[in-house]
């Protein structure tokens, strides 16, 4: 076997250096800072003080707040799982059969991803705030006064709204990429099938599902990681509020830094990304399983 | 080989040719960064003007608000702060950044000429960026950076309203009973809300309970369980946590009154649709822009306690601080002079609607702004306090307070809360 001689090969670095160097100045170089960072106290200044691992230890052991807050980071995930995915594979399906208006309907749908989740935020607070109550007037309007409450203010609604409304601005991706992957089936599968007398649910059952299941899977991962790490929805609709009832994994993370505890914050952002990891490889390695 | 020779030059010259063409622009001009989103086109109005009386460009970088610690606190690992920035924090973030050598001392630039810029400042103002001797936070004593305006959080009333319900609007409630009484009158006769205040913004809720700590407890007390002497569930600490539960159950809270922004409150304020609100004197630029014809006066928080004054926050409203770092800081002290004397204090004050930093621009300043630095011996500030409450202590105040108003918690479970917090704060120091 041929080696390249020590020339070549400095030639073949070269091309790859200047990637190399974003790469760990953008990525690589801010992972150690925040590791370090989390093994401190205090803010980024001059008060950081060094306290090892208790900072990891609080979190784990003693932050009940924080935990709490990612079981709402996880509570808007279930529902986006559920409810967001399940209405845009439907979506997809739907569109995908509709040949003539399919790139309409595909602009409508990922309209909403594309505007960010402040003015999201913003506009649907705007529709139910107490105060003018556009949303609750409506309900008056049709007869469903009884479904009218304070959407924001009151703690038993005021995660679900935030989780539902992350589900309705959020579908779009999910529709794009399962629309893509019903795109990919060959036809030729489906006509096969119809010879051989299948109805539309066996095929449903047997060919479009199986051969989804990696972007379903996709979407899964993606939607856990993007729904855990939102921020911008729940600071325009209720900052967190009423009394942290909305204060999800990032949120809190963010509210630590700007209390000057950067070292902990850190070590909160450690922890989510640990467990998003888990995570993902976990359903990456269920999702061998269902290779078709 | 030559070919990649060139292109290596050709790449570090284009490099080195970002910082270069940096370093020429900076010669010429002082940068500034802040938050202040509203005063940007008065800055570079007034930037312009100082470019045409000294040649020296003055470059206003403004960025938002819920960014901008982030943004100073990244410049100031990076050591590469402008000439001059704002703080946007308490004063033990602001006392790290004099710590961390970042920030320069203007003791002598403001006693110079016979302390002539120290004593053209009002004394508040300046009160609030001057660490004494003996300071808890460990700073040399001296006076770190320049106010350029003034603000006070007070309580403001609707006259027309409060006359509807049959008060006179010049002899508004002046204790707590009174309060509570008038703004349930107004929910109950005129259908508007009582009381307006933006506690979205947690911090809000943190300064009334701290004017009325004072007030309930006073000025010893109050101190006293910051330093872990006194417990928060104290007699005292569970009066001030049940007014909020008082407010809650006579029904005078504006409704959303929990997650609503300051914005959102100035504006319920302005149309008329609440009595009473708790704001400070920048809410006077909103109520002008929105209802130009809204009559409104200011007041002290009513008295809840009878033995102490209750206190109000006041102080700099943004200040600026001169970087250690820059080559620049003597010509960046002179356009700060420049900025604090009377003719462009005047200008801010018609511009932004801000109260000034410095005497002498009464004649300028409108009346309902005046109002806001009335009872000026009540003013305080956590930023000239001995020292600070834990700022997860005060996170956990203003939960447990949010909490009452939900109705989770009563005063006495939040006040067993927080205690909590405060112990475990205690223990890790």
């Amino acid at each position: 076997m041929n080696y390249p001689s020590g020339r070549e090969q400095f030639k073949s670095f070269s091309f790859v250096l200047p990637a190399f160097a974003i790469f760990a100045f953008f990525y690589i170089m801010p992972f150690f800072y925040t590791f370090w960072l989390a093994l401190h106290r205090g803010s980024e200044i001059s008060s950081l003080g060094f306290v090892g691992l208790s900072n990891f230890r609080d979190i784990l052991f003693h932050d009940k707040e924080w935990w709490a807050s990612v079981g709402r980071s996880f509570y808007i995930s279930f529902w986006a799982l559920t409810f967001q995915n399940f209405l845009a594979f439907i979506l997809a399906l739907a569109v995908d059969k509709a040949v003539r208006t399919g790139k309409i309907y595909r602009v409508v749908f990922f309209l909403l991803p594309v505007l960010s989740e402040i003015i999201i935020g913003l506009l649907v607070r705007n529709l139910l705030v107490p105060y003018p109550g556009v949303f609750n007037h409506f309900l008056h309007q049709i007869g469903l006064s009884s479904l009218a409450h304070d959407w924001l203010n009151n703690p038993d609604f005021a995660l679900r709204t935030l989780a539902f409304t992350h589900c309705w601005r959020g579908f779009g991706w999910g529709f794009i990429i399962l629309l893509a992957g019903l795109q990919t089936i060959p036809q030729e599968l489906y006509e096969a099938s119809r010879v051989d007398g299948a109805n539309a649910f066996q095929r449903f059952t047997k060919i479009t599902v199986p051969l989804l299941m990696p972007v379903i899977f996709l979407v899964i991962i993606l939607t856990i990681l993007g729904t855990v790490q939102v921020i911008g929805l729940p600071m325009a609709l209720t900052r967190g509020g009423p009394a942290g009832k909305t204060t999800v994994s990032v949120l809190k993370i963010l509210n630590d830094l700007n209390n000057s505890h950067a070292g902990y914050a850190s070590a909160e952002g450690l922890v989510l990304g640990f467990i998003l990891i888990c995570v993902s490889f976990s359903l990456l390695k269920i999702s061998k399983k269902f290779k078709p | 080989m030559k070919r990649f020779l060139f292109a290596g030059v050709c790449l570090l010259i284009s490099l080195t040719g970002c910082s270069f063409h940096k370093a020429a622009e900076d010669k010429a001009e002082i940068v500034v960064w802040h938050w202040m989103s509203d005063r940007q086109s008065a800055f570079q109005e007034l930037a312009k003007k100082y470019e045409a009386e000294t040649g020296i460009r003055v470059r206003f970088e403004v960025f938002p608000h819920g960014v901008y610690s982030q943004k100073i606190n990244a410049a100031a690992a990076a050591k590469d702060l402008p000439e001059l920035f704002g703080i946007l924090g308490d004063k033990k973030l602001f006392s790290s950044f004099i710590k961390a050598g970042l920030v320069d001392d203007l003791t002598f630039y403001m006693n110079e000429n016979n302390h002539r810029w120290k004593n053209s400042f009002i004394d508040i103002s300046l009160a609030f960026n001057t660490f004494d001797k003996g300071n808890s936070y460990g700073v040399p004593p001296g006076i770190y950076a320049v106010p350029i305006d003034t603000m006070g959080i007070q309580f403001l009333y609707n006259k027309s309203l409060l006359a509807k319900i049959g008060v006179s609007p010049d002899s508004p409630p002046s204790n707590w009973e009174d309060f509570i009484k008038d703004a349930k009158l107004a929910v109950d006769k005129l259908g508007v809300s009582g009381f307006v205040c933006g506690w979205g913004e947690n911090w809000l809720i943190y300064c009334l309970a701290t004017d009325y700590a004072f007030n309930i407890m006073g000025q010893d007390k109050f101190f006293a369980t910051l330093r872990g002497e006194v417990p928060y569930t104290d007699h005292d600490w569970i009066k001030v946590f049940s007014l909020f539960e008082e407010m809650r159950d006579s029904g005078i809270l504006a409704p959303g009154i929990i997650t609503m922004n300051n914005k959102e409150a100035e504006q319920i304020f302005a149309s008329g649709r609440s009595l009473f609100s708790f704001n400070g004197s920048w809410g006077v630029n909103t109520y002008k822009q929105m209802n130009p014809s809204l009559r409104y006066s200011v007041m002290p928080p009513p008295q809840a306690g009878r033995d102490y004054p209750v206190k109000i926050w006041a102080g700099a409203g943004s200040s600026f601080v001169v970087s250690r770092l820059s080559s620049r800081h003597y010509e960046a002290i002179r356009f700060l002079k420049w900025l604090t004397e009377k003719d462009q204090q005047v200008f801010l004050v018609e511009k932004t609607r801000n109260l000034p930093s410095v005497k002498g621009c009464d004649s300028k300043v409108s009346v309902s702004m005046k109002q806001f630095l009335k009872n000026s011996k009540y003013f305080t500030h956590p930023n000239l306090w001995p020292l600070n409450e834990d700022s997860r202590v005060v996170e956990a105040i203003n939960i447990g307070i949010e909490k009452i108003i939900i109705g989770e918690k009563t005063p006495q479970e939040t006040a067993v809360d927080v205690d909590k917090v405060k112990q475990l704060r205690m223990e890790r120091k």
